[in-house]
């Protein structure tokens, strides 16, 4: 199988959107002209992936505030409150309160897919999500959180039914299983979730971001029904290879973050190729299931967003080339 | 001017922003457009400074600020006035909210005064009572910026905290006797080998100085840093507690605190004024765990007031100065 290439998750706004939008809240244009500010934004971080030769299309997202708001929005059950700290970022989400189970008022899955079908046709399309886990435990609820998280996925199912279409990879964005607090309790909620999702979704993906996993977590979600899974090796990389290390999965199933995408200083090949090299030697891996961002880019200006999208495309090409069999 | 006589225990101080008035908003925008000077940006900010320090007094808060007026940002109203900074293009903060996040293109140096004059203001207006000089730590101010010239995280950290140092030893040498560090930032990574390499920065900003030395850390993971940061060279730590519903009090215990605490005992996100038997309570638990004496224990919010409107930081500052002066008479300091 040929290594894969892509993009892990959203981008930030062009200066164009962001007026736009702010336009678009003080009234001052419709929201058919927000609309198509936010499409051409779309449209051209689309082309810029296409054009890189990545394996797959990422969703570009531009138009949500936080990974929640789309579907706090969209869900009867739950509403956006204030501002917490997303992670180790200077961002910050509203925090979705959940007062019931979440019941699908309007699509969003589906309506993506839509959307960028039609502007990618030929290409395969990859969807990101919060993860169940993810979104329950940044939530404030009195529910019980597992039954929160496998009625999440099932609100996730039922909106790519309603909608009727399919994202080619529905990747469940986990940040929260690198948390210190993260344990395998976390992942065998996300397994129930994993299994509401399969009767949909064939092909799924888990990332997991902004630090490294650790390792009884790591080993539990490797065990997880799904394609791949994805860590980052570039913000802490001694801790990342000392996972490998330990636990020298096979990277066939394992998709490496090797582009820092919260960072503006652009890679150069050696440094990415090294990475590369170093995962492949201490798991005595000969294959990769692919090479992406440590994360997002929602988080750095877009003319950097989209240089390391094309440098993502060139050296991934040439490590497939070089290294991979 | 007059000399003020501190308090023996539960001496009340503020964490550093207040909520901004008009003019000094103002005065930021024109600024930023280049419609008026460094020089006129100071004087018309002065008047908010002093509308600042008059609340204070009106409170009767024991240890002042500037109120950080003049500072748009925590991070960017520092790096613009050094040198090595550009300030960058625009990235989120939340919603549809942005702001131009620095980057570091040339080597971090000293350019002159950043908040010296605006501290002098202050104590000149205080009636004696000492004003707290409050700055942006290196580790925030390195995490918060993009950096496109050092190699190493460590240089850089260690060249901002130069920077810092000399504005903290003119401070010193004009009579600063309360300095603290502000490093919110350090609490989003509550791990080991970042805790130590601020530590080393705090070797380089205050080694040395004669002044009390204080870091404040707010929200996040500060119950995961805690046993990290324990043999700091500072005096004091300035901690959230109130917002995290005072969950860091039995961490205290556990890892045997025996610094000077700033004890924050009221939220400065929520719009509710707590009242002073509220904040006697948080003192009572905090004095049961037989840690740190009264003599020991700061009352103050638990971060800067500057989302609250006015009135509402105005009615909480006063709350934190009556349970302390009843604190104070139960605990035999004052009669
Ligand atoms: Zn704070």
């Amino acid at each position: 199988m040929m290594m894969r290439i892509f993009v892990l998750g959203a981008y930030p706004r062009s200066a164009k959107t962001r007026k736009a939008i702010r336009d678009l809240d003080e009234g001052k244009i419709s929201i058919e002209e927000a609309r198509l500010a936010i499409l051409e934004d779309t449209a051209y971080i689309c082309g810029i992936q296409v054009g890189a030769g990545l394996s797959y299309v990422q969703d570009p997202a531009v138009e949500h505030h936080d990974m929640f708001r789309p579907f706090v929005e969209s869900w009867r059950g739950v509403y956006a409150d204030g501002l917490l700290r997303f992670f180790d970022n200077n961002f910050f989400y509203r925090i979705p309160v959940f007062v019931e189970e979440p019941d699908v008022q309007r699509c969003v899955i589906s309506q993506r897919v839509r959307l960028l079908k039609k502007l990618v046709h030929y290409y395969p399309v990859k969807i990101s999500v919060p993860g169940p886990v993810t979104f329950t435990f940044l939530s404030k609820t009195e529910l019980d959180r597992s039954e929160l998280a496998v009625s999440i996925s099932r609100a996730y199912v039922l909106d790519s039914e309603l909608g009727d279409a399919i994202p080619d990879i529905l990747q469940l964005d986990e940040p929260f299983l690198t948390d210190p607090d993260a344990s395998p309790y976390h992942v065998s909620i996300l397994e129930e979730c994993v299994r509401e999702l399969k009767r949909r979704f064939s092909r799924i993906i888990i990332s997991m971001y902004y630090g490294v996993p650790k390792e009884d977590v790591f080993k539990k979600v490797l065990e997880l029904p799904v394609e791949a899974v994805i860590i980052s090796l570039v913000e802490y990389p001694d801790r990342a290879f000392s996972l490998l290390k330990s636990t020298r999965p096979e990277l066939s199933r394992v998709c490496l973050g090797v582009i820092d995408a919260r960072d503006i200083k652009v890679e150069d090949y050696e440094q990415v190729r090294k990475l590369v090299e170093k995962a492949m030697e201490v798991t005595g891996s000969k294959e990769i299931y692919g090479l992406t961002t440590s994360c997002g880019f929602e988080l750095i200006p877009l003319k950097y967003a989209i240089e390391k999208t094309q440098i993502l495309g060139r050296y991934g090409l040439r490590i497939a080339q070089e290294l991979v069999r | 001017m007059s000399s003020y006589t501190l308090p023996k225990a539960f001496i009340t101080t503020v964490v550093g922003s207040y909520p901004k008035f008009p003019e000094a908003q103002e005065a930021i925008e024109k600024r930023k457009r280049g419609l008026i000077s460094e020089e006129e940006f100071r004087k018309i900010c002065r008047s908010a400074i002093k509308k600042v320090v008059d609340d204070y007094i009106t409170a009767g808060i024991d240890i002042i600020s500037d109120g950080e007026q003049t500072r748009e940002d925590m991070v960017v109203f520092f790096v613009e006035r050094m040198k090595g900074y550009e300030i960058g293009d625009w990235v989120r903060i939340f919603d549809n909210v942005y702001f131009r996040k620095p980057i570091v293109v040339s080597k971090i140096e000293y350019a002159g005064p950043m908040i010296i004059e605006d501290w002098e203001y202050a104590r000149s207006v205080s009636d004696g009572r000492p004003v707290k000089f409050i700055i942006t730590g290196p580790y925030t101010i390195l995490d918060w910026s993009f950096n496109l010239y050092y190699k190493d995280k460590r240089e850089l950290i260690f060249d901002i905290a130069r920077v810092l140092r000399r504005e903290i030893e003119e401070a010193v040498r004009r009579g600063a006797k309360f300095v603290q560090i502000d490093e919110p930032a350090l609490s989003t990574r509550p791990m080991r080998e970042e805790a130590e390499l601020l530590k080393e920065a705090l070797e380089i900003m205050l080694k040395g100085l004669d002044c009390k030395k204080i870091v404040h850390i707010c929200f996040g993971r500060i119950e995961r840093i805690l046993p990290y940061i324990l043999d700091y060279p500072v005096d004091q730590f300035d901690l959230e507690f109130k917002n995290s519903n005072f969950r860091l009090l039995p961490y205290l215990k556990e890892y045997s605190y025996n610094k000077e605490l700033g004890y924050g005992v009221v939220d400065v996100h929520s719009l509710k004024v707590e009242t002073v038997e509220e904040i006697k309570d948080a003192v009572y638990r905090l004095l049961k765990l037989d840690i740190i004496g009264p003599e020991k224990i700061y009352l103050d919010p638990d971060c800067g007031l500057k989302r609250l409107p006015r009135e509402i930081a105005l009615e909480k500052l006063k709350n934190i100065v009556k349970a302390a002066k009843e604190l104070r008479r139960e605990y035999g300091y004052e009669s």
